[in-house]
């Protein structure tokens, strides 16, 4: 697992809006009109920390989960 | 735990229609220190349902019933009574019981003032709409608590769903791990989604 907290794309309630938010922050990262760019956003961000994204539906469950931590190697 | 003051029956459609609504119902009640009761928690076959349900309403100081799945969605769809029967037992049982006469409840609805087309009888109760979406549902339930529990300091609407998001995730990873399916995470039984969210909650 890694150290740094995941990053969550969530829908902002009665705007239709979506933020990507890291795990425990009280506010967004940034906010996006459109999912997909909320995900590209997020995905970069994801992978130059090295962390996980979360990619939520519009009623809170997951609907993919992205993980760019490094895992040990298992040989 | 079985605590009158703090148990809250869910009179509701268990069906997976409505699992995008209970999901957040339970959240918001759990994450606030309150215990869901629900007609399905236990599934002993030798009690009849109706009494099943007396002893749930008995054992809850606060009951929500949600009217919004009164309507039949389809052509010769049966028109669903369970909740408004329940409901009136719920009445009933505050009506006429000393113990039970501070019982509060909340009626959710999809749309204001959609329950006066089949249920005038109920104006006058606490009823909110939760526009039968997940938020909706969280600022209903949330803002209920506050006024009729008295809770002070609580969450924003924003937070508990944020905060429910979350949660999920972290779910969704224990599960993943354990080789559940996204079906099977999305619809798993509710006292064991009920563990799952008690076990993140950080007063637990």
């Amino acid at each position: 697992m890694t150290g740094n907290k995941a990053y969550h794309i969530i829908l902002v309630p009665e705007k239709g809006s979506w933020k990507v938010k890291k795990a425990g922050a009280s506010r967004a990262t940034k906010v996006f009109e459109k999912k997909a760019d909320a995900v590209l956003f997020a995905d970069t961000l994801s992978k130059k920390e090295k962390t996980a994204l979360y990619i939520h539906t519009i009623e809170g469950t997951i609907e993919e989960k992205r993980s760019y931590y490094e895992e040990a190697l298992v040989l | 735990m079985n605590v009158f003051s703090k148990n809250v029956f869910i009179n509701c459609p268990f069906d997976s229609d409505y699992y995008p609504l209970l999901r957040p119902l339970i959240y918001t009640l759990l994450c606030n220190g309150f215990n869901p009761r629900i007609a399905i928690e236990n599934s002993d076959s030798g009690q009849l349902r109706a009494d099943k349900l007396v002893e749930l309403i008995k054992d809850s100081k606060y009951s929500i019933h949600d009217l919004s799945r009164l309507q039949a969605s389809e052509k010769d769809e049966i028109f669903r009574l369970n909740m408004p029967f329940e409901l009136g037992i719920d009445y009933g049982a505050r009506r006429f019981s000393k113990r039970l006469s501070e019982k509060k409840f909340l009626i959710l609805e999809k749309e204001r003032y959609k329950y006066m087309q089949a249920l005038s009888d109920i104006n006058g109760f606490d009823i909110k709409a939760h526009n039968n979406s997940t938020y909706g549902v969280i600022k209903a339930v949330r803002d209920w608590l506050v006024e009729t529990a008295k809770l002070k300091k609580v969450d924003s609407p924003t937070k508990i769903w944020d905060d429910f998001n979350e949660c999920y995730g972290s779910i969704y990873d224990e599960k993943i791990e354990d080789k559940f399916t996204a079906d099977e995470i999305n619809f798993m039984p509710i006292p064991e989604l009920i563990d799952e969210i008690m076990e993140r909650l950080p007063h637990n």
